[in-house]
């Protein structure tokens, strides 16, 4: 290998600790003899391997598990009262099948309301009722926005290459 | 308890609400998320906060998790992810370095400070070294160099091709050594 090849395994491969044995062999018997490229491996071992094998690995500050512990403990009491609504649904088709029903239920149920209003004369009866199913849905709406944006912050995903 | 001897079982057991089985979790994992939080924020409140919000949100997404190798990555890539959301949101890098290298509190017995010296000089370096790359070429070093995990892995948590995180991690050697090399001349000519 010529030089500027061997600089570039010493800079990549060998950086990276993925020579293949081949490889190792040539750098060494390259660098035994040529002064430039050796010069090169110290000064990539000065001042990449030196700074960051050597960094230290900081304690974990105490007091984070105190927290994550009282977190966890606090929202372990409260689905024991009321079993979160988010486990109703563990897949985004169910909920919208569920939504969809609950949609066509509404504007079902409220056609057959107004009939029957009409029908009975019985206003305050029917608005009560399409009220209760309104907050019904919203509750749901809120719960489904709560859950999509749960999911995309996770699965958040940076592919900013406009640097290479 | 390390990483590897976290079993099905105790996934389970804090699935079913065993506190001290979460406890074990967090002891193994809670020392990567942690340090590579810091490396790459350079700021240990982030840190502290970040790590805080992993594990927090790692037990209420348990269930989804059946081994764990997969509870590994998961953690891996979402300390990696929480940490350059927060690198994006801040600006002032200038003031996030100050808070860093602040903290006045570590104890300095007369024994070992120049253990101390040697150590917040190499820090020093590491941190000024870090701080001088993008947020992407930062993490694909901390995880290679410091937490030495293979390209392939890297790839993996980052979810993108091996190829760009070689890339990566070529750019910052390049940029770290003409940073080198540019300290050098000005030396030489503050000299003359
Ligand atoms: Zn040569």
């Amino acid at each position: 290998m010529k030089c500027d090849q061997i600089r570039t395994a010493i800079l990549t491969d060998y950086l990276d600790n993925e020579s293949s044995q081949a490889q190792l062999e040539e750098i060494k018997v390259h660098t035994e003899t040529c002064c430039a490229c050796k010069n090169y491996l110290d000064s990539l071992d000065t001042a990449i391997k030196y700074p960051f094998s050597n960094a230290a690995n900081e304690m974990v500050p105490e007091g984070i598990w105190e927290n994550v512990k009282q977190s966890i403990t606090s929202r372990n009491m409260g689905s024991a009262l009321a079993p979160e609504p988010k486990l109703l649904f563990r897949e985004k088709s169910q909920l919208y099948r569920f939504l969809g029903i609950a949609a066509s239920l509404f504007v079902v149920g409220g056609m057959a309301l107004v009939f029957h209003s009409q029908k009975e004369n019985r206003p305050m009866d029917a608005k009560l009722t399409v009220s209760q199913q309104n907050e019904a849905l919203v509750f749901l709406t809120d719960e489904y926005m709560d859950f999509t944006s749960d999911e995309s912050n996770d699965e958040e995903f940076y592919e900013d290459e406009g640097y290479l | 308890m390390i990483i590897d001897e976290i079993t099905n079982k105790i996934i389970d057991d804090s699935i079913n609400g065993d506190v001290d089985a979460f406890e074990t979790i967090y002891q193994a994992f809670s020392s990567f998320v942690y340090n590579v939080s810091l490396r790459v924020t350079n700021n240990s409140e982030d840190a502290r906060e970040i790590t805080q919000d992993v594990f927090v949100t790692l037990h209420q997404k348990l269930a989804d998790f059946r081994s764990h190798s997969s509870i590994k990555t998961w953690i891996y890539r979402i300390t990696v992810n929480k940490s350059i959301n927060l690198v994006k949101k801040e600006v002032n890098l200038k003031e996030r370095n100050q808070k860093y290298c602040d903290r006045g509190d570590e104890p300095k017995s007369n024994n070992n400070v120049l253990d101390f010296i040697n150590k917040e000089h190499r820090d020093t370096i590491l941190s000024q070294i870090l701080e001088s790359l993008t947020v992407n070429q930062r993490v694909c070093m901390v995880l290679k160099h410091i937490e030495e995990m293979t390209c392939n892995e890297i790839a993996d948590v980052l979810k993108t091709n091996v190829n760009t995180v070689k890339t990566r991690l070529k750019r910052a050697r390049e940029h770290i050594l003409a940073q080198r090399v540019e300290s050098k001349k000005e030396a030489i000519t503050n000299e003359m």
